[in-house]
């Protein structure tokens, strides 16, 4: 057993060696990856308004590497480091509890609280696949690699013959479903961690907290489904 | 009423222990399940056996001493009580009962159903008080205090210390125990001098015992026998935030 | 023995500071050379450790508890009492002295009881200054409450939880301590005996709850802080672990027992619901402010209590008592509520319990008005019993709730054993033979956290005493003793429980020395006591062995002290032969059932010696003098 003792330096070593500490980071990278996630949805949403808007991001995009590549770095790290602290703290915890009871009740905690490593995983998963997709096209092949006449990527192309195929679709939907039930745990869990979940802040705040959730998820379901059942055509 | 009890036996701190099965009957509606237990163990010992070892003292729900998951629920089923508030009424007839010690590595079993819960005192210890000697007080009037920060920080200090939010927790988190103490000082003007340094020892005294670390589930205020809230621990995690920024 | 009370010298008012300008000092450089052990962490136990800590004595604390913050002042309820007069409404320290002295039924020490109320002040100062969250007006200022029919509102109080408040008020300090270096805590630790040597205390013998170590422990100087016997009765608003182990075994080692029959009933407790019952549990006696007591007027009346008409009732409180009705004192109500149970009308299992019934109050006031008020408790009530008292009147009976008698102590608190203080409920001397609603908090930390950081480094200045070592002669006999008495128990092939002769005594104990005694019942509890012990010792069985937690050796051994007590409480209560506050003999009664005292005869606090198990202890009596209030009887009519 450790005692306390007041350290003088490393400020930060001593916070994010806390468990307090781990926990912010842990909800400060959510947040940063919630934020990637709105940003994303926003240039993706533009399908909704034509071929050309969304290539012409798309375009955008490509002739901007330097900066898009700082982004995805720094993307990264961020992933990295979530996912770092959530083993972390995940093998904590389970030394915190060695041994298990024989019943195993549940009195209050949320579906999505009790399942929110499962739920990581599989974004991660998902993340995966849709980087083999989107990004390094070597999935679904057939849909991918389409060029416009300016020689630019044909992302609208691209979405229109993925997410007509049905198993492309629910594969899309299932995911962001799971997502959203990740946030939904993770954005209240950022804010109790952060400290702000009191009651001034939860009565203006939690219609937003709630609607969030559901709104992303929502979004990057509403493509496939409106490809695939033709609202987009 | 008659009951089929499974209940963990472990002879001593090192020693293997296992579920035991028991069957009870005579049984009244009215007696407290600690008494079930009494009875349990009078019958025991008629029997030439070794009785149950469990913890309590005050049998009125303020000591914190009983500490008992019943069906896998610390404390049992009824809210807002501790487990020798509860009554046998409360269970079916001839249903099955399961009883169990609180587990978190920070409560070590020290026999049958007792665990030691040393390292809560160890984080009071850490910073968990006022410092003012005795007789040094200014006249308990010379600082009002607004009627609800008093009743908030009564809310908090209605801990009992039972360990039943560590219990409930799968992460064995002490965190609502933790951020009970804190609010009921920080809330106080009198507690304001220490609250940078109290929140920083106490977390990291939690820290060190091998608390587990808090997901945000609210198991722990789902069976505080006391209703202290979860919010509580929102304000631990900003009292130690600033704390760890600007210490 | 010689019992010189060492009351300084001078008018009430300033005996106190008389004291403290003439005590001698230690040095604060020396106080780091004295050991000091506690015994006991409540309010008396736990101020007194933490205060002796920060003056910097080096101080053993020990609890049979697994924490400190456990022990059973925990479990008040109403409030503590303070001559703060903060509501203007005549209060004064002299005031709360009278009402203390007059509650106490002219049988405490004067000088103890004025120091009290004096006291009383600076331990409101304190606690909040340590954080204790006590009620607050919405103007930020403390609120108060007028308490067991004080006449003014002098109570402070912490919804209905302020022992436990204050108990971590104190539990803190102690914390703070521990972590400085001053105090070492020894929880799960529960003293077996204490070693004396030529009339002095030298430290104590302990056994370790956990793995079965049998322990010594030397001081300086002793402090017992081990609270009141009041599970004698076995059933008691006590926790299950409140033993009177400590202050026995002191007593056998030669520190007079003072006024054992002095034991206090509340009135308002949830009634027995069988034989299995482990303990009672006592609800705010604020209760009678709203609700009305009665009884059926027939005996043996099984009707709901619904179809009794009013005119079949008897409301009998406000029948004998019409000025103070439902709000008699403690004493009284509990003793008519025997009477009318006696009398064959009590309701409820085995016809041991009285009606308090709200209904009046909730058709004047409304049951929000009700449930304001009385909310928890009701609620509190209908967990136990499964009644709903919005619907149907409650029941209640009472139950043994505090003893006022214990080791007799000085003006110092120090026994007539030198360098052995007692402290709170555990000593005998602020209360006489009634204590006041809320005063027991205030007697606990006056002590521990005011009068002994005083009087003992009075004691330890100017008498110096040696610290002996362990591996003294007088250690080792005590230790050999006390190993010997665990291995009794633990040999003792007997096949019965200790719980089952506990319960046995509580019954004798309860009909006999309880609410009501008399000549006859008391002889007979005198010769049934000693044939129970020798059952006990022929057929207590104790499972395990003592080298490991065992409860049933623990419980074992302090059943066996009680049923050497027991005697010595019999043996008071029929010695006593007047009533007085909580001691009612029923051969000195006036004619309405009021007590009657003989203040000719017994105007003196009894402090026994031990003369050996079985033998009839020896009385040493210390005169009580009333200077300042005038003896006068009792009226609540």
């Amino acid at each position: 057993m450790r005692g306390y003792s007041a350290p003088d330096s490393g400020r930060l070593t001593r916070l994010f060696s806390s468990s307090i500490g781990s926990k912010l980071l842990m909800a400060l990278t959510g947040l940063g990856l919630l934020g990637f996630l709105l940003a994303h949805l926003t240039g993706n949403l533009l399908v909704f308004s034509g071929a050309d808007a969304i290539n012409e991001y798309a375009g955008w995009i490509q002739d901007h590497p330097k900066l898009i590549w700082a982004m995805r770095l720094g993307l990264i790290g961020i992933f990295v480091l979530h996912i770092a602290l959530a083993m972390r703290l995940t093998n904590e915890n389970k030394s915190a509890r060695p041994t298990r009871y024989q019943i195993d009740a549940t009195v209050k905690a949320t579906f999505a609280s009790r399942y929110m490593l499962m739920t990581g995983i599989l974004v991660l998963a998902y993340v995966v696949y849709h980087l083999l997709h989107f990004t390094f096209h070597t999935i679904d092949t057939g849909s991918m690699g389409l060029k416009d006449a300016a020689g630019h990527p044909d992302v609208y192309s691209m979405m229109m013959a993925s997410f007509t195929n049905p198993l492309v679709s629910l594969s899309y939907i299932v995911a962001n479903l799971i997502l959203g039930l990740h946030l939904w745990h993770g954005l209240g869990s950022a804010i109790q961690t952060m400290g702000w979940n009191n009651p001034a802040f939860r009565s203006v705040a939690t219609p937003v907290l709630r609607a969030l959730p559901i709104l992303i998820a929502g979004g990057y379901i509403a493509i496939p489904v409106a490809i695939w059942t033709g609202v987009i055509s | 009423m008659k009951f089929k009890l499974h209940i963990w036996r472990q002879p001593g701190p090192n020693a293997e222990g296992h579920m035991a099965r028991y069957e009870i009957d005579d049984v009244s509606p009215d007696m407290s399940f600690l008494e079930m237990l009494d009875l349990l163990n009078e019958n025991l010992h008629g029997k030439g056996e070794e009785p149950i070892a469990f913890d309590s003292d005050c049998r009125e729900g303020i000591c914190g001493m009983c500490s008992l998951v019943v069906n896998g629920v610390p404390h049992g089923p009824e809210r807002g009580a501790t487990v020798c508030q509860l009554h046998m009424r409360s269970f079916g007839n001839n249903s099955d009962i399961h009883i169990e010690p609180w587990r978190a590595k920070a409560f070590p079993v020290m026999r049958d159903l007792i665990v030691d819960r040393t390292s809560f005192d160890r984080i009071i210890q850490a910073g968990g008080y006022i410092s003012v000697n005795s007789g040094a007080a200014p006249d308990a009037n010379a600082i009002p205090i607004r009627k609800e920060d008093a009743d908030t920080a009564f809310e908090a200090a209605t801990c009992i210390g039972c360990g039943a939010c560590v219990a409930a927790c799968k992460n064995a988190s002490a965190m609502l125990f933790v951020s009970a103490k804190n609010v009921h000082l920080a809330r106080l003007p009198q507690g304001q001098p220490e609250r940078i340094e109290r929140a920083l020892k106490m977390v990291e005294q939690m820290d060190a015992e091998g608390f587990g670390n808090c997901t945000n589930q609210y198991e722990c205020e789902a069976v505080c026998p006391k209703e202290i809230p979860a919010t509580f621990i929102a304000d631990l995690n900003r009292d130690f935030l600033k704390a760890a920024i600007t210490k | 023995m010689q019992l010189d009370a060492r009351i300084p010298d001078g008018p009430i008012e300033s005996k106190w500071d008389n004291f403290r300008q003439s005590m001698k000092l230690v040095n604060p450089a020396n106080k780091r050379k004295f050991k000091i052990i506690v015994v006991g962490s409540g309010l008396a136990g736990g101020s007194a450790a933490a205060t002796l800590g920060e003056l910097g004595y080096h101080v053993d604390c020990f609890c049979f508890q697994d924490s400190p913050r456990r022990a059973h002042s925990i479990a008040a309820q109403g409030g503590i009492n303070a001559a703060k007069n903060y509501q203007g409404d005549g209060d004064s320290v002299w005031r709360l002295f009278y009402d203390t002295v007059k509650g106490g039924d002219f049988r405490s020490r004067e000088a103890n009881v004025y120091r009290l109320a004096h006291l009383s002040r600076n331990i409101i100062d304190q606690c909040v200054a340590a954080g204790v969250p006590f009620a607050r007006e919405y103007g930020g200022l403390l609120d108060n409450r007028s308490f067991g029919g004080a006449q003014v509102s002098r109570t402070f109080y912490a919804r209905g939880q302020t022992g436990q408040q204050l108990l971590l008020g104190c539990y803190q300090a102690l914390a703070r301590q521990i972590h400085a270096g001053q105090v070492k805590m020894h929880t799960r630790t529960e003293m077996l005996d204490l070693v004396v040597k030529d009339g002095r205390a030298h430290g104590i013998i302990t056994r370790d709850l956990a793995t079965g170590q049998v322990e010594r422990h030397t001081g300086h100087a002793v402090v017992l802080a081990t609270g009141g016997y009041g599970r004698v009765f076995y059933l008691s608003t006590n926790a299950m672990g409140c033993n009177v182990t400590a202050a026995y075994r002191a007593h056998k080692r030669g520190a007079a027992f003072a006024n054992p029959c002095y034991t206090q009933i509340h009135p308002t407790c949830i009634p027995v619901h069988g034989e299995s019952q482990s303990k009672l549990t006592l609800m705010s006696e604020s209760l009678r402010n709203d609700g009305r007591i009665w009884v059926p007027q027939k005996p043996d009346d099984k009707r709901t209590p619904s179809d009794i008409p009013e005119n079949e009732r008897d409301y009998y409180l406000e029948r004998k008592y019409p000025s103070f009705g439902n709000l008699a004192p403690r004493d009284i109500a509990s003793r008519s509520a025997k009477e009318a149970c006696d009398g064959g009308k009590g309701v409820g299992y085995g016809g041991r319990g009285v009606y308090l019934d709200f209904a009046d109050a909730i058709n004047r006031l409304g049951a929000d008005a009700i449930k304001a008020r009385y909310g928890n408790l009701f609620d509190m009530y209908q967990r136990i019993t499964a009644d709903n008292p919005y619907q149907t009147p409650m029941r209640i009976y009472p139950a043994s709730h505090y003893t006022m008698g214990g080791l007799w102590v000085d003006y110092h608190l120090m026994s007539n054993v030198r360098g052995l203080f007692v402290l709170g409920e555990a000593n005998f001397s602020d209360h006489g033979a009634n204590r006041l609603g809320a005063s027991a908090l205030m007697q606990g930390l006056a002590d521990g956290y005011f009068v002994i950081s005083d009087t003992l480094g009075n004691y330890l200045a100017s008498e110096k005493p040696e610290l002996m070592s362990t591996d003294d002669g007088a250690f080792q006999a005590v230790e050999t003793e006390v190993t010997e008495r665990v291995n009794k128990l633990l040999q003792a092939n007997g096949n019965r429980s200790a719980a089952s002769f506990h319960r046995e005594l509580g019954k004798i104990m309860w009909e006999h020395c309880g609410m009501a005694r008399n000549e006859a019942g008391l002889k007979e509890a005198l010769q049934k006591i000693p044939k129970l012990r020798e059952e006990f010792w022929a057929n207590i069985g104790v499972p395990g062995t003592g080298a490991q937690l065992n409860q049933s050796l623990e419980e074992a051994g302090r059943v066996a002290d009680f049923m050497e007590f027991a005697e010595l409480m019999c043996r008071d209560a029929l010695h006593r032969d007047e009533s007085c506050g909580g001691h009612f003999r029923e051969e000195h009664q006036s004619a309405d059932g009021e007590a009657v005292r003989n203040d000719k005869d017994f105007c003196y606090a009894g402090a026994w010696e031990h003369k050996g198990v079985g033998a009839e202890q020896e009385l040493h009596k210390e005169e009580l003098e009333f200077d300042n209030v005038e003896l006068a009887t009792r009226s609540y009519k």
